[in-house]
């Protein structure tokens, strides 16, 4: 089971398609996961429970477990590399 | 045209829960999403909307009696509760205006993109709120649906101009290329910190400004230092916080206290759910429009338009974000027009600043003060909005009992629907002053913008 947590500004509209596309890319590849959606504001505070943490705006400062950028999502742009990158940090270890 | 009226005047009086619904089936037809799919989108939204009502239903109960103490007791005049963008929004969409504003500010978009007058093709759909909420307040006043509609154009084509102004400086900032952020309020804020900009400038001894911006980024300041800061950022301590602390104020029980805490905490997890219900109804006819608008307009030339929710990982508007909570808090209590009391948009301090850190270039001392000014600012025009915003949450028919606290939104604040609100007052004279002043914001900003580039290419040749 992994736990991705996926924030934008407010945790309401932009997260949520981020979301779905997450959900989607997962199902199709038969991970398990769980998903936390939040606002910035919340990341610290759920990193404990998540292994990556799959955002709208790029995020600079200390977090503990990797993070990505979800924007091509919402631009249309890279979003295969995008993909790519999320299944190789959630398919590295068990 | 008499039975079009009767039809339009039928519907209108079904109240919101209906209306609404049906409107947004309608414009998912209007886009070509399945029938179904449409009319799930319409209810969904009407969903959000009873859901909205039911929360702010909270605050009429249980922050009205409190409010009314804080004014018997101290005569600080905080009558009118921050509700945070969330419900600004959801009422935005929930009226005639904006019902039909995506398919609307799409045209006005293309219209732009066609005509060249823009790079920037916004697929931030959500933020057209902003839009909606400036179409909707002149509607209020003038009931006069045309001219609401070109109030809620200009504010777009004016977004859209700062966008292609602010882009390079955007890009460079977050190393994005080719996007930029046409998002409502965030714009409005531009000219703003412009100004003030050059005005810090005035004070800064030109030696110390040449090489300002490395050592500005050398000294930024991280938002570690307000540890303390960050923990009750998250809402729902803040909202307790308030909550609690108000209610100790006008010497409420410690009981009574713990409770109205826990009732603001509730209102401040709350609200974003129950928006978070209207926006998914909006995500299929987001994404229709989204789709269309990225195959119309792939190219390298254009900008994709984002929220400005972006920049919000940016460390200087991380740390100005947090320190602007307790400032705001106590702007409130000492401007004498302010009748707001911030909690709801207290969660999204950081939006306001977005765009002062890429102005100033990360400078933290530049980006707080102009965030204080902008706060206050915000304060004065969502107090001034408040009544309207009421009006809008009151007919979604929510039982407001008598004397009950009025609603507002910080992030309604923007002065650009206070300057058009104002100007709307002179009736056709103000919409003729609109439209002059939409096309000297065009014509100023597309040449800013030629001189800019002129520059940055100049730059890279040396």
């Amino acid at each position: 089971m992994k736990t991705v947590i996926v924030a934008c500004g407010a945790g309401v509209a932009t997260s949520t398609i981020i979301s779905s596309n997450i959900e989607k890319l997962l199902t199709e590849n038969k991970i398990e996961y769980r998903i936390i959606q939040c606002s910035i504001r919340e990341v610290k505070g759920y990193q404990d429970q998540g292994d990556i943490i799959v955002s709208s705006m790029p995020l600079q400062g200390d977090y503990k477990i990797p993070t990505i950028l979800g924007l091509p999502f919402i631009t249309g742009i890279g979003i295969d590399e995008l993909k790519s990158e999320i299944l190789s940090y959630l398919n590295k270890e068990d | 045209m008499g039975i079009l009226k009767e039809i339009f005047n039928y519907i209108s009086g079904l109240g919101s829960y209906v209306m609404i619904p049906l409107m947004i089936t309608l414009v998912g037809l209007l886009v070509r999403l399945h029938p179904i799919k449409a009319l799930k989108a319409g209810m969904t939204v009407g969903i959000g909307l009873i859901s909205l009502n039911l929360v702010l239903g909270l605050i009429w109960t249980n922050i009205s009696p409190v409010a009314n103490l804080l004014v018997e007791k101290f005569g600080l005049k905080l009558t009118t509760i921050d509700t945070g963008w969330g419900a600004a929004a959801g009422l935005a969409f929930s009226t005639t205006v904006g019902s039909f504003i995506i398919p609307f500010i799409l045209i006005v978009n293309i219209l732009m993109l066609t005509l060249k007058l823009t790079n920037t093709v916004n697929i931030d759909i959500w933020n057209y709120w902003h839009y909606a909420f400036t179409g909707s307040v002149i509607y209020l006043l003038t009931h006069n649906i045309v001219y609401a509609f070109i109030g809620a154009a200009a504010h777009c084509i004016i977004s859209l101009k700062i966008a292609d102004y602010t882009a390079p400086k955007v890009q460079k900032e977050l190393g994005i290329p080719g996007i930029s952020i046409p998002q409502g309020f965030a714009v409005s804020t531009v000219p703003i910190f412009d100004l003030l900009d050059k005005f810090y400038d005035l004070f800064i001894p030109k030696s110390k400004k040449d090489n300002s911006d490395s050592k500005d980024k050398g000294k930024e300041i991280d938002s570690s230092k307000f540890g303390f800061l960050s923990v009750i950022a998250e809402p729902i301590f803040l909202g307790f916080i308030i909550g609690f602390l108000l209610a100790l104020l006008v010497s409420y029980s410690i009981k009574d206290a713990l409770n109205l805490g826990m009732e603001m905490a509730a209102l401040m997890f709350l609200l974003p759910r129950a928006t978070k219900i209207l926006m998914e109804g909006l995500v299929p006819i987001n994404e229709q429009a989204r789709n269309y608008m990225q195959k119309k307009y792939n190219g390298q030339e254009f900008y994709i338009g984002l929220d400005s929710a972006v920049l919000l990982g940016v460390p200087t508007t991380v740390a100005v974000g947090l320190l602007l909570i307790p400032i705001t808090l106590v702007l409130a209590m000492i401007i004498p027009t302010n009748t707001t009391l911030p909690v709801g948009d207290l969660a999204s301090t950081a939006f306001f600043i977005s765009m002062a850190t890429v102005i100033h270039n990360r400078s933290f001392i530049k980006t707080l003060l102009s965030g204080t000014i902008m706060m206050s600012i915000v304060l004065c025009i969502s107090s001034f909005f408040a009544p309207m915003i009421t009006i809008f949450a009151k007919s979604g028919a929510a039982a407001m009992p008598e004397g009950a606290l009025q609603v507002t939104a910080l992030s309604a604040g923007n002065p650009i629907a206070f300057v058009f609100y104002q100007l709307n007052r002179l009736g056709i004279v103000g919409i003729a002053l609109i439209i002059a002043l939409t096309a000297g914001i065009v014509y100023f900003y597309s040449m800013k913008t030629k001189r800019e580039t002129i520059k940055e290419d100049k730059g890279v040749v040396l």
